[in-house]
């Protein structure tokens, strides 16, 4: 159990004219979340903020025991947006510890599914749940002079995407009535028929297996891909600079706006997309084929690489508790005290977790959320970072660009960008995007990051179906290697779930799975100080994040607020919490979310 | 916008016995928000063809589902408590996740919406749903989870949890006199949810009679009958033409397809526009729509005891009628032998003029 | 004259389509005017059909 510090040590304790306000739960979100904030309206600042997610079901309780093989079945269940990116991870585990290759197309195959899936779900999320935080009807209600500026203020790109003004972007994104809010949603179902066509159903798939996929593979199955693919690609073409237009809007309609939720910049990427020339899930190779992924794994520290490795990566996780329901495990069973390549392995690593909940009331200074808080060991400096995905494409786009590696004609890595090239489509002719490398890591950025990624998922899709498609035709079409599963093995996955970070650890001892745990994206970006008092992602993003929105306490929405959150993508099945800041409560305009507890606090 | 009446003077549509329905979705049961982005994926009809009065007849529907609200906080939980209170009639509730056991332990939460304004304290979902159903014009649970337990509820699991005709009892009837309306799928099926959806409407608009249910409370006309009777891969089973590997074209009983006896369309629908779905594209059956999920039919990719019986017995017989088809197909394989190019006309015509 | 096989005409022996019913009878599941859960599956048809005598009877496809 972790102790609180009473004050922190980088807000400088004064008299502060605080107002509570909390929204719980927050919507346009995959899972339970609730925010509770303190406003400093004079300053026009957020002050204080927990979040915390009030949900536990014990997938690492219930699979101990169970068949190694059901494995990436159960853990597709733990995500309804990205559940076959556990799926996806889960399987990569499975190959590791049961030492199996799947055949080339196989790959092909769930790399496809998996970009079909980066499409459907950046786009969902996007447009249909962070687009309203933009549109008329919101903007009109929490920023009425932005909202008027917009509507004379043209779009740079109309001729590309549309809309001749800004005010026109906004009003498309009216939930269900705006045009733009319709056709996102049509086009993501789109993209869940090729999801289908490649995993079979969609989010829990069902062609997906340990030594490959079901999937049979045929001219018609890559085609009906790829005639959806090429419309998807069009879209795109008017989406990322619709998208660019919206958000530089914002930078030059409130200076300063740069600062809403921006963080230091320290990013984690797992990679994604194996290349099936390098990748034999072998432990010992890993480092390699990690490096050969088409999208690069790192850890990003104030804007350079610390590592590429995914071995590195592997042996630097720490799971750490903060304030959350469960007892310690430092005392509890190792699992595993080497790794394959004969390095130690920490017994806060996810082989050595063993998780032991124990439920109980919620008390914001002491234990008041689900979840743990992974940490990554910087072994350079002994410092446990509290890495960001930056909601996964920013940090996935950051990662690429810096390595310079992925070169697929389609896409290239520069070091310092990203070149995504569109070939022509039915209407529009050849497109090059590039994404930069931002100077900051905050909300919008994040936001843009997601609209790029889309198009670079949809580029990367070029590449593999054409990649299957030489497959089918030269013959080579087995899509499943057989596998026996040891009485004893280790495995570990990584993977980019739709959000960033996804691992999964698995230890079978007997033919059984004695130890298991997933760490998806979300816990990684939300989770509180922990017990050396590291302040987690969302502290520093929400902390001290300047308030634009025009209204008083009265109608307050928190916009400013809700944008930096749902800039992180939070998906809570895997839960969030956070605590930020500390400050005096003068007066509470709304019905006092924290009871008794907080009133202690507060002196 | 002006109406003008229609020429002849009649009048298009009837109006509904009820004007607006307000459908309440609770997502906090132990949930992966899997059904609700599943009914996102609807075509047929789509959400927006349903919110937008694209079907006629139908009453007005306010949907409140925090996956795609427009409110936040306080404003999406004022509907909750209007709904308590007796403000939001009718309503349908829609319940989904699994309904947690909150007995079996001294204190804390499995799962909760929302906070006690009095006491500080998360609102267990369970509260709620004491709260909601006996209020609720009609409750759907959406997914396996809400239906029947599902993944949560498997052996060795620690919060006790389970369906909820479990929790409110199988024989529980809304205040309108209609059964929990199960509606399983692991995540549900798109268009099976928003088909049951626009049938409780037209129910509710005085157009249809009450939704038939069967045993488990599922739509009949959904769940009526196995994935093995609708799956397209049947043909491979009767000519005894068994998968020996994944990827494989053929029927997949023999390594994990619960499909015989497992009650479920998918095969018969796919997934989503006729793409897709398990059996019929390679995937095995893992049964989950169905009670039994997923103890029952685990390890999954095992061959289900029945299959080895069955697929041996099928054997003589599926031979033998492979050989017998093999002759009729080549015979029909070759077109008949009067369309040929030569001078003499052979079609069985006897010209007299030419 | 060609074959017999190659010729559409009806060849003694082989059963009319539409005299099958006049031959067995009605399907089960299909006695009535409408459908019964029969109609659709075989497998446990007595569970499949509505709990509620106001229900009506909709198998699937």
């Amino acid at each position: 159990m972790a102790t609180i510090p009473e004050t922190l040590t980088e807000t400088p304790s004064r008299q502060r004219r605080l107002v509570e306000m909390n929204w719980d739960p927050i919507t346009r979100i995959v899972g339970s979340l609730g925010i509770f904030t303190k406003i400093d309206f004079d300053n026009k600042q957020v002050a204080e903020c927990y979040s915390t997610s009030s949900i536990f079901r014990g997938y690492s309780i219930f699979m101990k025991g169970k068949d190694p093989r059901d494995a990436h079945f159960i853990t597709s269940r733990i995500c309804g947006i990205c559940g076959d990116n556990h799926a996806t991870c889960s399987n990569y585990a499975q190959n590791m510890a049961f030492g199996v290759k799947p055949p080339e197309l196989a790959e092909w195959i769930v790399n496809l599914g998996e970009a079909a899936e980066y499409m459907f779900d950046h786009n969902i999320f996007q447009d249909n749940l962070v687009g309203v935080d933009f549109c008329e009807q919101m903007v009109k209600q929490t920023n009425p002079a932005v909202w008027s500026k917009a509507e004379t203020t043209a779009a740079p790109q109309a001729a590309r995407h549309g809309y001749r003004t800004i005010g026109d972007i906004m009003r498309s994104l009216n939930p269900f009535t705006g045009e733009f809010y319709r056709e996102a949603l049509q086009m993501s179902r789109m993209t869940r028929e090729m999801f289908c066509l490649m995993e079979g159903r969609h989010v829990h798939p069902s062609t997906l297996y340990p030594g490959g996929v079901g999937t049979v593979p045929t001219i018609q199955v890559f085609t009906d891909y790829l005639v959806r693919l090429m419309k998807y690609v069009e879209f795109m073409k008017k989406v990322v600079p619709l998208h660019d237009d919206l958000f530089d809007f914002f930078y030059q309609a409130l200076p300063g706006y740069e600062k809403v939720g921006q963080r230091r910049i320290l990013l984690g990427c797992w990679g994604s997309f194996n290349n099936p020339g390098v990748c034999d899930y072998t432990y010992r190779r890993m480092g390699e084929w990690g490096r050969a992924m088409y999208v690069t794994p790192s850890v990003i520290v104030d804007g350079k690489i610390v590592t590429n490795d995914l071995v590195d990566i592997n042996l630097g996780i720490r799971i750490l508790l903060g304030s959350s329901y469960y007892d310690d495990w430092d005392k509890g069973e190792t699992f595993v005290r080497t790794d394959p390549l004969g390095n130690a392995v920490d017994q806060r690593h996810p082989w050595n977790q063993t998780t032991i909940p124990r439920p109980q009331k919620r008390d914001f200074k002491g234990n008041y959320t689900w979840v743990m808080s992974p940490r990554w060991y910087d072994k350079r400096t002994g410092d446990y970072l509290a890495l960001d995905t930056g909601g996964g494409p920013i940090a996935r786009l950051w990662a690429t660009a810096l390595n310079g590696m992925v070169d697929i004609g389609y896409i290239k890595a520069t070091g310092h960008s990203v070149k995504i090239s569109l070939p022509k489509t039915a209407l529009l002719p050849e497109t090059e995007f590039e994404w930069k490398i931002p100077q900051w890591s905050n909300t919008i950025e994040r936001d843009r990051a997601r609209t790029y990624f889309q198009a670079y998922a949809a580029a990367a899709a070029l590449h593999f179906v054409e990649k299957a498609m030489d497959a089918v035709r030269a013959g080579r079409s087995k899509t499943w290697s057989e596998f026996k599963v040891p009485d004893d093995a280790i495995g570990c996955g990584f993977h980019e779930a739709v959000r960033g970070v996804l691992s999964h650890h698995l230890v079978i001892r007997d033919g059984k799975i004695a130890n298991y745990h997933p760490y998806p994206p979300t816990p990684w970006n939300a989770n509180p100080r922990d017990v050396h008092g590291t302040p987690g992602p969302y502290e520093d993003a929400v902390q001290n994040t300047p308030i634009f929105e025009e209204n008083g306490p009265e109608n307050f929405k928190g916009i400013d607020i809700m944008r930096t959150v749902r800039s992180f993508d939070p998906c809570l099945p895997c839960g969030v919490h956070m605590y930020v800041g500390n400050g005096k409560v003068v007066e509470a305009r709304h019905s006092p979310m924290f009871g008794v507890e907080r009133t202690k606090e507060e002196s | 916008m002006e109406t003008r009446p229609f020429p002849a003077g009649t009048v298009a549509q009837r109006a509904p016995a009820v004007k607006e329905v307000h459908i309440l979705w609770i997502t906090a049961g132990l949930s992966c928000d899997g059904d609700s982005v599943s009914v996102t994926a609807a075509e047929q009809p789509s959400i927006e063809d349903v919110l937008l009065g694209a079907i006629p007849g139908l009453p007005k529907v306010h949907l409140h589902n925090p996956v795609l609200a427009m409110e936040v906080g306080d404003d999406f939980m004022k509907f909750f408590y209007d709904a308590e209170k007796g403000r939001l009639d009718p309503f349908v509730l829609v319940v989904e996740g699994s309904i947690p056991n909150e007995r079996i332990k001294r204190e804390g939460y499995w799962a909760a919406m929302g906070t006690d304004h009095k006491t500080g304290q998360p609102i267990t979902t369970c509260e709620w749903i004491d709260r909601l159903a006996p209020k609720a014009w009609g409750v759907i649970a959406a997914g396996t989870c809400a239906t029947y337990g599902g993944i949560h509820a498997m052996a060795g699991n620690p919060t006790g949890c389970m369906g909820l005709a479990d929790y409110l009892g199988w024989e529980w009837r809304s205040k309108a006199g209609l059964p929990i309306v199960n509606v399983p799928g692991c995540p549900v099926q798109p268009d099976n949810f928003m088909e049951t959806v626009l049938y409780l409407l037209y129910q509710a608009a005085g157009m249809a009679p009450i939704i038939p249910l069967d045993d488990q409370l599922r739509p009949t006309w959904l769940f009526g009958k196995t994935v093995h009777e609708g799956c397209d891969r049947a043909g491979y089973y009767e000519q005894a033409d068994f998968a020996h590997e994944y990827g494989s074209p053929k029927c997949l009983v023999k390594i994990g397809c619960w499909g015989p006896v497992v009650n479920c369309n998918v095969t018969k629908r796919g997934w989503m526009r006729g793409i897709g779905g398990c059996p019929n594209v390679g995937g095995i059956c893992i049964a989950c729509t169905m009670p039994g999920f997923p103890d029952k039919f685990m390890p999954f990719m095992d061959e289900p005891p029945g299959a080895r019986l069955s697929s041996l017995s099928v054997n003589p017989y599926g031979r033998m009628v492979r050989t017998l088809r093999s002759i009729t197909n080549s015979t029909v394989n070759k077109e008949p032998k009067w369309r040929h190019p030569g001078k003499r006309l052979t079609t069985g015509y006897h010209p007299t003029t030419y | 004259m060609p074959p017999k096989r190659e010729w559409p005409a009806h060849v003694p022996g082989s059963r009319k389509g539409e005299e099958e019913i006049e031959r067995r009878g009605r399907e089960p599941g299909r006695e009535g005017p409408g459908r019964t859960a029969r109609d659709s599956t075989s497998i446990n048809p007595d569970k499949a059909g509505p709990i509620d005598p106001r229900m009506p009877n909709i198998p699937p496809a």
